[in-house]
């Protein structure tokens, strides 16, 4: 009997819940990281009660050591744990990032499948709060560059929950992003213990014609709201959630942008040589002689990101600055 | 008649990718012995007697006085066993 | 049967298995210098020549389950482990018959069957896969112990602090061994580093911490054997600091520019794998006979390893959709 039932809940929680169902259904699921264990439970609470239900050998508060944490993950990996490693801000994601992009995105490839790295790099942007430029970076794009990793980043709680326990028990090393402005978010996440999302598919938020928003992470609220305000105008916006940047549900992208013709793509990372750069290749690639409107490019500022918090506001993009993108698809368009 | 064994530039440095022959040091057809240094090759500078690694009868394939790519053959050792 | 805690004193089998570890080893070497060098083979090479005392330790004090991790400058430890001389010399020589299909190469070279789990390119990163391969025998309830060999320079590197801290804290059982052969890539050791021991950082984390003669192959053992017990009996890492000397610089081909000649020629003078074999001879271990064979095996271990891999063809380029994720479809 499965059970059919949901509960809403925030992306918190989701997260909260995705880790304590993967420790109950599988021994090897190990989580390390700063503060992690109670009474602390995360800097964002995310891990909180996880230690006291299932101990502090599976949930193992570590010393301020990013490169050892991804080096230990990667280690205890190796001999088939399923680690959780958590670097807490992803602006500290740097010093891991030997371990990342030299051991574990490699390990497979270069030991021609004798060793295997199944670990799942929590992180989270911490961009929008005024934390200032160390604090506050969006880094995807650092990772989609590298052959070997999965780079994840979910939007609403049911993705949230889904995509993370699809990571977990995924074979190979994740990246999984999330946005601490939207763990507040609210939605409906189903109740059974096994839901899971397949990696590398693209999903509809809101379908629509006139338009496709490609985005991922916050984004995909922005991009929800600019719909809701261009739906009065008249302009029927389609929202393309990408869920996971690799692997890249490019023939997702295709078919939306080939229904409407016109493609935003949007993302909290600066816009040059940002996550939209490879999207906006790619459709240009699939799609040339159809499109009527050049791929527009909603990103941050090429600035390091100021704390004020107006400042701050201006190099990031908005549910407004993508609105004035959709739009700009339109102008002057052959359609 | 014996094995026909190539000669090759050596990779003699992590960042090398190309060698002078600056010349070299047994005639065409010269008989040598393992061991024996049959040419002298120069890469950043610095010049570099290189070995025979088998016996036999040497013939030249390539010319002394050029730059080549680490890994091309500029000779073979016709073996005599 | 394996026994549950090391003598550290090398009984005469374990006396002769460590010269035949440090004979083939340098058999190998020997050859693969002489191929790369004459340009039979084309192959990057960091020579370990010098350091197979260290090597014959790891032969004698380390289980087949227990885990090494290395680095580029691996063959010693490689062959010292236990794997097969056609897959190190296959995998140099990008073969199918190598160790990772050709796709890793020198640098990279695993045998999980045999404990090798890593070789690392990145100096000092091995330590902290080292104290996750501890982490898991704990959590999988296993004593098997993990030992991570690096060198001088790695022990500068934040990698080897965080690890080595962490290694402490957690009480694991890991064994750190330093190969301190006077040289971090071409810059002398004692430029690098304010202690004159390297063994002297363990008490920055207040861990044991002892330096041995790292050409003395009993000496090495005698450490490794008690590092290993205080490990396997759960009482936590050890930092062994072999002090060796590198015989052919950094990488083959290395000019050396940078070491005094008189200094090379000296530690060539006192190679450790003649010396120990005439020590053996003198102490009645094994007779001359005996160690003459040992050489002749060594080198004959290698040219028939040769033979089988130089028959090996180049890797397919369908490689390339392998192994980069689990499923060709990860992309």
């Amino acid at each position: 009997m499965s059970i059919d039932t949901e509960t809403e809940m925030t992306v918190r929680d989701a997260l909260a819940l995705a880790l304590d169902q993967a420790m109950a259904a599988d021994d090897r699921v190990l989580l390390m990281g700063e503060d992690l264990a109670d009474q602390a439970g995360g800097v964002s609470g995310v891990t909180a009660g996880l230690s006291t239900k299932y101990g502090a050998d599976r949930v193992l508060d570590t010393p301020i050591s990013e490169a050892a944490i991804a080096g230990a993950a990667i280690g205890a990996a190796l001999e088939g744990m399923l680690v959780v490693p958590e670097i807490m801000i992803m602006d500290f994601i740097g010093i891991a990032i030997d371990q990342i992009v030299n051991h574990a995105a490699k390990l497979r490839f270069m030991s021609g499948g004798r060793t295997t790295c199944p670990i799942t790099v929590r992180t989270a942007v911490f961009g929008g709060l005024g934390s200032g430029a160390t604090h506050s970076q969006s880094l995807e794009a650092w990772f989609m560059h590298i052959p070997g990793l999965k780079v994840i980043v979910p939007s609403t709680p049911r993705d949230a929950k889904g995509l993370l326990t699809a990571a977990i028990f995924d074979p190979d090393p994740c990246v999984f992003i999330e946005t601490v402005l939207t763990y507040g978010a609210r939605g409906l996440v189903p109740d059974d213990p096994s839901f899971s999302l397949p990696l590398g598919e693209a999903d509809v938020k809101r379908p629509g014609k006139d338009a496709t928003v490609v985005t991922y992470g916050r984004g995909v609220f922005d991009a929800l709201t600019a719909a809701d305000q261009l739906a009065g105008e008249g302009i029927d916006v389609e929202v393309l959630d990408l869920r996971t940047l690799v692997p890249l549900d490019t023939d997702k992208i295709i078919e939306s942008v080939g229904k409407t013709k016109r493609a935003v793509v949007a993302h909290s990372a600066t816009t040059f040589a940002g996550p939209g750069a490879e999207v906006a290749a790619t459709i240009a690639e699939a799609l040339f002689g159809e499109l009527l409107a050049p791929v527009q490019r909603v990103g941050a500022a090429f600035t390091p990101i100021p704390s004020a918090q107006g400042l701050e506001a201006a190099t990031l993009p908005s549910a407004s600055s993508i609105a004035d993108a959709v739009r700009r698809t339109l102008e002057g368009s052959h359609g | 008649m014996g094995e026909r064994t190539p000669v090759r530039i050596p990779k003699l440095s992590l960042a090398t990718s190309e060698a002078g022959l600056v010349e070299w040091l047994v005639a065409d057809g010269a008989t040598v012995t393992e061991g024996d240094a049959l040419y002298v090759i120069e890469t950043d500078k610095v010049e570099t007697e290189v070995e025979a690694a088998t016996s036999g009868v040497i013939r030249h394939g390539a010319e002394a006085g050029q730059m080549y790519p680490v890994g091309t053959e500029i000779a073979t050792i016709e073996g005599t066993s | 049967m394996s026994m549950s805690t090391l003598d550290p004193k090398a009984s005469p089998d374990q006396q002769q298995q460590m010269l035949e570890v440090m004979v083939l080893a340098k058999a190998c070497d020997e050859r693969l210098r002489k191929g790369i060098a004459t340009g039979e083979f084309l192959t990057v090479y960091w020579p370990s020549r010098g350091q197979e005392a260290i090597a014959a330790g790891f032969a004698a004090s380390l289980r087949s389950d227990d885990r090494l991790v290395t680095t580029y400058r691996g063959l010693h430890d490689l062959i010292g482990k236990g794997v097969s001389l056609v897959e190190i010399l296959g995998e140099m020589l990008g073969r199918q018959a190598g160790a990772c299909r050709g796709k890793g190469g020198t640098m990279h070279i695993a045998d999980p069957s045999v404990g090798l789990m890593v070789s690392t390119g990145i100096v000092g990163a091995g330590i902290p896969v080292g104290v996750g391969l501890a982490l898991a025998a704990r959590a999988q309830k296993s004593d098997r112990v993990v030992a991570v060999s690096f060198g001088d320079g790695a022990t500068n590197t934040g990698s080897f602090h965080e690890g080595a801290n962490l290694a402490a804290t957690w009480q694991l059982p890991l064994v750190l061994v330093c190969q301190n052969n006077g040289y971090a890539e071409m810059t002398p050791t004692v430029d690098t580093m304010h202690v004159e021991h390297i063994a002297d950082r363990a008490a920055g984390y207040n861990m044991p911490g002892v330096t041995v003669d790292g050409n003395d192959p009993v000496e090495v053992y005698g450490a490794l054997a008690t590092a290993v017990n205080r490990a396997r009996a759960g009482g936590g890492p050890t930092l062994v600091e072999c002090v060796t000397y590198r015989f052919f610089g950094h990488f083959f081909g290395d000019q050396m520019t940078y070491i005094p000649p008189e200094e090379l020629e000296a530690a060539k003078a006192a190679d450790p794998v003649p010396r120990f074999a005439d020590r053996l001879v003198e102490d009645g271990v094994i007779t001359r006979a005996r160690a003459e064979e040992i050489e002749e095996r060594g080198r004959q271990r290698v040219e028939d390893a040769l033979v089988e891999v130089l028959a090996s063809p180049a890797p397919a380029l369908d490689e390339l959709d392998r192994d980069v994720y689990a499923t060709s479809e990860g992309h």
